[in-house]
C-alpha cells in the first residue's frame, strides 16, 4: 500500500467486500486486503514508535497501534472463520466496527499532515472508544496475547509504577 | 475492590450509578496517569500496554454501573448551592487560628485537668482538637479543595438523590477517595475527621465515604 488514501481506500472496499458477504451469507477470502492494511497501519506503529518526540507522539502511536491489534485479529478470525464455524458471525460483527474504524482514519490521517493536541485527543477518545466496542464483539486479541508483546519485567515495573502514583492522589 | 465486588453481585438491582461526566473524567484521570505520570524512559509499547489494560479495565467497571442522565439545570443551581457550601466551611476553616485553638483548649484543660498537669496537657489537647477537624482545616491550603469539576460530581449526585429519593426514601452514597468529601480516617480505618462529610450530609443527604466503607454498609443494609 502507497499512502493514507490507499489505505482509507481499502478499509472502504473492505466494508464493500464484507457487505457483499452478508448479502451472499457466506465468508470470502479477504486475506490479501486485511494483509495490506495491516501491514501498512503497523508501518504507521512503527514509524510514531521511532519517530520524532512530538508531545503528540505517544497518542498516535497508541492509536495506530490499537488499530493494527483490531485489523490483526479481524485478520485471525475471517482466516479461521471455516474452521471454528464462526461464518457469518464474523462478518456481522467486523460491519459493526468498520464505521468507527474510518472515523479515526480520516482523524489520523488529518493528524498525519498537521498534528493538532486538541484534534489528537479527540482521536484517542475515539480510539478508546472503538477499543471498548471492538471488545464486545471479539476483536481485540486477549489481554494475556497483548502482554506477551512487551518485556513482562518492564511491564510489572511500569505498572507498580503507577500503582504508586495513583495510591498517592487519595491522600491529597 | 470490595464495592465493585458488591455491585457486580447486586447488579440486577441497579444500584451502582455512574454519570457521563464521571465517565469522562475516569478516561481523562487515566490517560493523565498513564502518559504524564509514567516516567520519560519508559518506552511507548509498555505505556500503551499499560493504557490499554487500564482502559478495559474502566469499560469493565462502567459496564456493571448504570449511566444515569441528569438534568443540567438542575445540576448548575445544586453546584452554586455547593460552592456556598464549601465558601461557608473554608470561612469556618479560617476561625480555626493558634488563638482560638489555645483559647478553646485553655477553656477544656481548666475544666477537666488538675492544676499541675495543665502544662503537659496543653499540646495534647491543642493536637488532638486540630487532628479531629483536619478535614474542615484542609481547605485552607488551596491545592486541597474540590475542584470545580469535583463540585459538580457532587452536585450530580446530590440530582439524582432527589430523582430517586422523589419515589421512595434512597440513602445515596457518593464513593470518593477524595478527603474534600470522604472523612479522613485513622490507620485503623475508624474516622478521624468528618466534618465536611457531615455538612454535605446535612445540606444535601448523600453520604460521602471511602469505597471499601461504603461497600461494608451496603452489605450491612442489604
Amino acid at each position: 500500500m502507497r499512502d493514507f488514501e490507499a489505505l482509507l481506500g481499502s478499509v472502504v472496499l473492505l466494508d464493500d467486500e464484507l457487505a457483499a458477504m452478508q448479502v451472499a451469507g457466506e465468508v470470502r477470502n479477504i486475506d490479501s486486503t486485511l494483509e495490506d492494511i495491516v501491514s501498512f497501519v503497523a508501518g504507521r506503529e512503527e514509524f510514531w514508535f521511532h519517530g520524532e518526540p512530538r508531545p503528540t507522539a505517544f497518542k498516535m502511536y497508541h492509536s495506530w497501534r490499537n488499530l493494527r491489534l483490531i485489523f490483526s485479529k479481524m485478520r485471525i478470525r475471517f482466516a479461521n472463520a471455516h474452521l471454528v464455524s464462526d461464518n457469518p458471525l464474523v462478518v456481522d460483527q467486523a460491519r459493526e466496527i468498520i464505521p468507527r474504524i474510518l472515523r479515526i482514519l480520516t482523524s489520523l490521517v488529518a493528524l498525519e499532515r498537521e498534528p493538532s493536541d486538541s484534534d489528537t485527543d479527540l482521536a484517542l477518545r475515539r480510539i478508546q472508544e472503538l477499543r471498548t466496542s471492538a471488545r464486545q464483539v471479539d476483536m481485540t486479541p486477549p489481554a494475556s496475547e497483548e502482554l506477551r508483546e512487551v518485556d513482562q519485567e518492564s511491564l510489572t515495573k511500569a505498572l507498580d509504577e503507577l500503582l504508586n502514583r495513583m495510591a498517592t492522589l487519595g491522600e491529597s | 475492590m470490595k464495592l465493585l465486588r458488591f455491585l457486580k453481585e447486586h447488579r440486577v438491582k441497579r444500584i451502582g450509578l455512574v454519570t457521563e461526566r464521571i465517565e469522562r473524567e475516569a478516561s481523562s484521570v487515566l490517560e493523565k496517569a498513564v502518559i504524564s505520570e509514567l516516567g520519560r524512559d519508559v518506552e511507548f509499547a509498555i505505556k500503551s500496554v499499560v493504557l490499554d489494560l487500564c482502559w478495559d479495565r474502566l469499560s469493565d467497571i462502567l459496564s456493571i454501573l448504570v449511566k444515569e442522565p441528569t438534568d443540567q439545570k438542575r445540576v448548575d443551581e445544586l453546584f452554586v448551592n455547593i460552592v456556598y457550601m464549601y465558601k461557608h466551611l473554608m470561612d469556618r476553616a479560617s476561625l480555626v487560628t493558634p488563638t482560638t485553638v489555645r483559647a478553646i483548649v485553655s477553656e477544656k484543660v481548666r475544666g477537666m485537668v488538675s492544676s499541675r498537669f495543665r502544662k503537659l496537657a496543653q499540646p495534647i489537647y491543642s493536637a488532638q482538637l486540630l487532628r479531629g477537624r483536619s478535614q474542615l482545616l484542609r481547605l485552607l491550603d488551596p491545592s486541597r479543595r474540590p475542584s470545580i469539576l469535583d463540585q459538580f460530581i457532587l452536585a450530580e449526585a446530590v440530582c439524582l438523590y432527589e430523582k430517586y429519593n422523589a419515589f421512595e426514601p434512597t440513602a445515596m452514597f457518593l464513593a470518593s477517595a477524595d478527603t474534600a468529601f470522604s472523612p479522613i480516617l485513622r490507620s485503623d480505618g475508624s474516622v478521624l475527621s468528618d466534618e465536611i462529610t457531615r455538612e454535605i450530609y446535612d445540606r444535601f443527604s448523600v453520604q460521602c465515604d471511602w469505597p471499601e466503607r461504603v461497600a461494608k454498609r451496603l452489605a450491612e443494609t442489604s
